[in-house]
């Protein structure tokens, strides 16, 4: 049995109803055809002094669109996205900053920088103090840690 | 010469009225205001209220046409506006009468063709009446209007498994109450309720 379809006594109620509606009369709705035209011509003087808006926006198209289907999680599913968005995203920069205090800088060309360090030592150290920042406890450490024999810089 | 609207559809009607012409939406308004204010009537019940919601609702749609976006047939896109004016326009009313749950459906003042079909509409009115708004929208949407679940789903903006949950559960309550009514119809007045609307089903 389709899933969809209605239950035998549910389908009897439907049935009872409709033929009973059949049976109904009409709501006593005006039959003549000038009350139509009237009506018609109310509207259509009405209308004479409005204009047509302009198309909504589109944040406006999306708020429609998820109050429609809140009911089916979609509100609920692209909330929950948006959370996770601005979680990761505050992660992420918390990340940053602890990266950046410990002067963990990642470069975007590191075997480039190896090579250069490799011929030239002597801008490692440029490279760390450059990030080195006078209220960086880290910094200090690292600073005052760090060994820049050629040794160091082959084990890289 | 202008074009012949009588034999455009309402979509390219609504092109040529957002082009500017306004005599394609005069004929927009002939083609639905009848139907319109028939749905309405069975909301609010009262000819002077339900035609303030037809022009209402003309209106807005006029103004809104930009907002159509032809993903829906205008048909039920109008209806759409209608019901939401008829609701605030209730609940306008309420404010100042009753509750908007005690509206009913309208139901014609012809004579009715026999007691039982009587005694039948009236008791099925009132439990229709019971019912929340949704399941009482959807329900006269389907059974009165004569409505696709799609035509229902998009003039209720809910999504169409939704529109078909809301009647589903109004038919259950009217079931459920029915069968209540039939089982305590032994020591009633008013006899087998449930099984005199099984007999009135048959007989028809």
């Amino acid at each position: 049995m389709n899933p969809r379809s209605l239950p035998t006594d549910l389908k009897t109620t439907e049935r009872m109803l409709k033929r009973l509606e059949a049976a109904e009369p009409e709501p006593q709705l005006p039959e003549s055809e000038d009350y139509y035209q009237l009506l018609h011509d109310k509207i259509m003087a009405q209308v004479e002094t409005k204009e047509i808006k302009p198309p909504p926006p589109p944040i406006r198209k999306t708020q429609d669109l998820l109050k429609r289907h809140w009911r089916n999680g979609l509100y609920l599913v692209t909330m929950s996205a948006l959370a996770a968005v601005i979680s990761v995203k505050t992660v992420g920069n918390i990340d940053t900053q602890v990266s950046q205090n410990h002067a963990v800088v990642k470069f975007k060309n590191e075997d480039q920088l190896i090579g250069l360090l490799k011929n030239a030592p002597e801008v490692l150290d440029s490279t760390v103090l450059s990030s080195y920042n006078s209220q960086d406890i880290m910094g200090d450490d690292l600073y005052s840690n760090i060994d820049l024999t050629k040794d160091v810089i082959d084990s890289m | 010469m202008g074009k012949d609207l009588l034999i455009l559809t309402d979509n390219e009607l609504v092109q040529e009225i957002k082009t500017g012409n306004r005599k394609a939406f005069s004929e927009i308004v002939k083609r639905h205001q009848k139907s319109l204010l028939r749905m309405s009537l069975r909301f609010v019940k009262d000819l002077d209220m339900a035609e303030d919601v037809v022009q209402e609702s003309f209106i807005k749609a006029f103004e809104k046409l930009n907002a159509f976006e032809g993903r829906s047939s205008f048909k039920s896109w109008l209806f759409q506006i209608a019901v939401n004016t008829a609701k605030n326009k209730l609940r306008e009313r309420r404010r100042t009468t009753t509750d908007i749950d005690s509206v009913q459906l309208a139901v014609g003042a012809v004579a009715e063709s026999s007691l039982v079909h009587s005694a039948l509409s009236q008791e099925i009115q009132e439990e229709i009446d019971k019912l929340p708004t949704k399941q009482r929208t959807a329900l006269i949407l389907r059974v009165y209007e004569d409505l696709s679940f799609k035509e229902i789903a998009d003039i209720m903006e809910c999504p169409y498994d939704t529109a078909k949950a809301n009647y589903r559960h109004a038919l259950m309550k009217l079931k459920d109450s029915f069968e209540q009514k039939s089982d305590m119809s032994v020591a009633d007045s008013f006899g087998g309720f449930y099984s005199e609307v099984a007999q009135y089903v048959e007989v028809e």
